[in-house]
């Protein structure tokens, strides 16, 4: 190790040169004035335009089957955003696996085609969408297996 | 012999059609499945046990709808059925609590059909082609399931989807073939019948494609069409235009063929938007699809009556929007844009491309093997190349002789990393 040379001290050895510093451009920084009410402006804009198509759903209802089945779907839609929501990210795939087995209910829309069925057409459609997705429910079970 | 036993008996064995064909089905997977799950170093499962209430439960179900005695129980039933799909999903909120979620959906499945089956009382007939239909797609399902690899998952959920889709359109377009009358349905019918056929249609070539693509059957790289705004706007109004004409309830000709003109041209957007994106964009595009089939299913839900199949479908909508959400955040990706279809590579955007800044670092073994020995604390970042390589192996080896060797070593995968959301952390939570 190199400590002195010519009486000149060479220990610890210097640093080596910086690398050069790149010239950063100044901005120049505006402070734009913070609008404070705009979100509450957009969020009360969202709002009445939620609330007036719910009631729109409720003008439109033709009976009230109708109006049950509007219940279920907002609530379900409820439920399901916070239930997804709960899903760990490692767990989203399995996530995808299960929503695809579930999804396999079309099934049921299948089957009452068939039992309500009065032309051939109609019975070879309900046949293809029964089949279609028990090939969906069976061979997604197995995909969470893989996963 | 007495007209009221017989028609039990009947009765009693369309049951027992029924169950050999759930058995078949749903249950025998479900134990596979979760033997499949197991690690050698878990502690025993017996998951099984809950076959026992689902039996029971369907048992209980079965003569309470063959007494004839409580026509509301039906609904109860489906109700149940629903509540358990919704803890299939629920399940999966921790590793611990998945498997269970997994059962819960399978029985929540088995129910459904349990409760449309006593719902609709088919005749002897109909229950047995049903049986047997049901019987034939679940094997189908058994052998693709069954030859699935791991890494070419991504490509089977596409392809169950497209499935999905053709179901919805195929009840759409037959519930439409039957109605007696069609200028008797209301306003809402029709708008479901409508919905379900072209949703269920996007669905169905776009998961094709989505399909094609990720198992390289198509090339992936977009299709850049110089008009494709003007193809898709096109499409778009003239699926729109057959559905205006089939709102205004006309004759049964007519609305078929607005119904069918629908059908083909939201066929051909799907397609075409689908082509348009290129295969590094199909985490996405496979997780919209996901929503697709679940808004069809809700449509298909108000067009039939079945409160089940709007629970489930809401459910399956909201998870794969909430998923392309939690995509697009990490891809700083626009979710309007994204459902809209109009995402990824812009084919049409004007002006320069973006320009990558910095410089890239490569290296060779020696470099890395001598990186890590010196350091302290490691944190790796996979791709999906190491799932194609199914390099997770020896990764766990490298990983268990520096933590041997006590270094902190972690792992950061990007939530888009892999073909669909969460395919590394998968191979991360069972192998490392």
């Amino acid at each position: 190790m190199l400590v002195l040379e010519n009486g000149k001290m060479m220990w610890p050895a210097p640093l080596p040169p910086p690398p050069p510093q790149q010239k950063e451009e100044e901005k120049v920084i505006v402070e734009k004035p913070v609008d404070y009410r705009a979100p509450y402006v957009q969020g009360a804009k969202n709002a009445a335009i939620a609330a007036t198509s719910v009631l729109a759903f409720g003008a439109a209802a033709p009976n009230p089957a109708f109006s049950s089945m509007f219940t279920t779907f907002a609530l379900s839609n409820v439920i399901g955003v916070q239930v997804v929501l709960g899903v760990t990210h490692a767990l989203h795939s399995p996530l995808m696996a299960v929503t695809n087995a579930i999804s396999g209910t079309t099934a049921l829309g299948g089957m009452h085609l068939l039992a309500h069925s009065n032309s051939a057409p109609a019975t070879m459609l309900g046949a293809a969408a029964t089949t279609l997705s028990t090939v969906n429910i069976v061979g997604t079970s197995y995909e969470s297996t893989c996963i | 012999m007495n007209q009221h036993v017989f028609e039990t008996i009947i009765k009693l064995f369309k049951y027992l059609i029924f169950f050999v064909m759930l058995s078949l089905g749903g249950f025998i997977v479900t134990t596979k499945m979760l033997d499949m799950f197991k690690r050698p170093t878990d502690p025993p499962e017996y998951y099984h046990l809950y076959g026992i209430p689902t039996a029971g439960v369907l048992t209980l179900y079965g003569i309470g709808s063959m007494s004839g005695k409580y026509p509301e129980i039906d609904s109860a039933a489906a109700t149940l059925s629903g509540l358990l799909c919704i803890g299939g999903i629920g399940g999966l909120a921790s590793q611990n609590t998945a498997r269970l979620g997994a059962v819960s959906g399978q029985a929540g499945v088995a129910l459904g059909v349990a409760s449309t089956l006593g719902h609709l009382s088919p005749s002897m007939g109909t229950t047995a082609s049903i049986a047997g239909l049901m019987a034939a797609g679940g094997a189908a399902g058994h052998y693709i399931g069954h030859r699935v690899e791991p890494t070419s998952l991504p490509q089977t959920v596409a392809a169950f989807h497209s499935l999905v889709g053709f179901a919805a359109s195929s009840a759409a377009i037959g519930d439409y073939l039957n109605c007696a009358n069609p200028t008797d349905l209301d306003k809402v019918h029709l708008s479901s019948i409508y919905l379900a056929n072209i949703i269920g249609s996007v669905t169905t070539t776009g998961s094709l494609v989505a399909f094609g693509k990720l198992d390289g059957r198509l090339e992936s790289a977009p299709m850049k069409h110089p008009a494709r705004d003007q193809i898709n706007m096109g499409l778009g109004a003239a699926t729109l235009g057959a559905g205006a004409v089939f709102m205004g309830g006309p004759e049964f000709g007519t609305g078929l063929a607005a119904l069918g003109g629908a059908l083909t041209t939201s066929g051909i957007l799907g397609w075409h938007m689908t082509a348009s994106i290129g295969g590094a964009d199909m985490p996405v595009v496979i997780t919209v699809l996901n929503s697709y089939s679940g808004w069809a299913l809700c449509a298909e839900g108000f067009m039939l009556d079945m409160p089940i199949l709007t629970t489930v479908g809401a459910l399956i909508g909201c998870s794969g929007a909430a998923l392309t959400k939690i995509m697009c955040d990490a891809m700083n990706r626009d979710i309007v844009s994204v459902i809209l279809g109009g995402y990824g590579t812009k084919a049409s955007g004007k002006g320069e491309a973006m320009k990558f800044e910095g410089e890239a670092t490569t290296t060779n073994v020696d470099d890395v093997v001598k990186q890590l020995m010196e350091s302290q604390s490691v944190i790796i970042v996979p791709g999906y190349g190491l799932a194609v390589a199914k390099a997770q192996y020896p990764l766990k080896e490298m990983v268990d002789s520096l933590r041997g060797a006590g270094k902190k070593v972690r792992f950061a995968i990007h939530p888009v990393a892999g073909r669909m959301p969460g395919q590394l952390n998968v191979s991360f939570e069972l192998h490392t």
